[in-house]
């Protein structure tokens, strides 16, 4: 089974979303999920727009750890309880993406989001499905794409796996 | 944003109780996540911290249709919906439809 939701007419810059399953194993696919990163003076804050799921972290990579752990655990609830992510692609309020546009416009944080996440959901004969295996196989912030030196230089503070010379434009 | 300082700030208790105010389902996972499940395939799965910040509590407010003061003010959000829960007899506003 392989569920598109619409997304595979995308444009090139367009969210995709792809569910694979066959049998109890499923694969997830997201690609071009834009995402709005910022500091808000107490706390590093990311919000995907075309999901409308947020995560908040002391650190950068505290935040990243939250948004990528926490949406791929929905990503799971979603096929467990649903069979489906259709619920999972429901878009932020339009203040985000009003903040997003002119972020990115001004040079400051965003980003685009490429994830997958695999895992098994094995359904016993007398209830609810076990899920076992979640793997995710890649996450992608390109942030030294839309990042600001100010704002980077804060994020490679608190982040030690974000590559030597990223805020580079 | 609400004139409170930030000693004022709610905790994730608080915002737990308000979210059920609401009729949320809130459940804890493990390592800090939580199920938050408002019904009708609208479901998350979140890492809550002990202490949210304002952008945190904005983002509910928003998702979940909460006024941002009833965060500061649980006992705002637990008097709205012990209004919205009583039987409709008891309360002052016209009887829905069934």
């Amino acid at each position: 089974m392989v569920e598109t939701n619409g997304m595979d007419k995308a444009k090139p810059n367009q969210a995709k979303a792809l569910h694979a399953a066959g049998g109890d194993s499923h694969t997830v696919m997201l690609d071009n999920v834009k995402v709005l990163i910022w500091h808000d003076g107490e706390a590093w804050f990311a919000h995907g727009l075309e999901i409308d799921y947020f995560a908040q972290g002391a650190t950068f990579k505290e935040m990243k750890i939250h948004f990528e752990e926490g949406l791929s655990r929905t990503i799971v609830e979603h096929v467990k309880d649903y069979k489906t992510i259709e619920g999972v692609l429901k878009p932020a309020p339009t203040m985000y993406w009003d903040k997003f546009h002119q972020e990115s416009f001004k040079g400051n944080l965003g980003g685009t989001l490429r994830g997958h996440v695999f895992f098994k959901s094995a359904k016993p004969a007398n209830g609810t499905p076990n899920v076992t295996d979640v793997t995710i196989v890649e996450y992608i912030y390109p942030i030294s794409y839309l990042c600001s030196e100010k704002l980077m230089a804060q994020a490679v503070d608190s982040c030690t796996s974000v590559p030597a010379g990223a805020g580079a434009k | 944003m609400n004139g409170c300082s930030d000693a004022e700030l709610p905790t994730r208790a608080f915002l737990i109780r308000v979210l059920r105010a609401k009729h949320i389902t809130v459940v804890e996972q493990d390592q800090g996540y939580w199920k938050i499940d408002a019904g009708s395939g609208e479901m998350k799965v979140l890492h809550l911290p002990e202490h949210p910040s304002k952008t945190m509590l904005q983002a509910f407010a928003h998702k979940y249709d909460i006024p941002i003061d009833h965060f500061y003010h649980p006992e705002r959000a637990e008097k709205a919906a012990s209004t919205k829960s009583k039987p409709p007899a008891e309360q002052s506003a016209p009887k829905e439809d069934p």
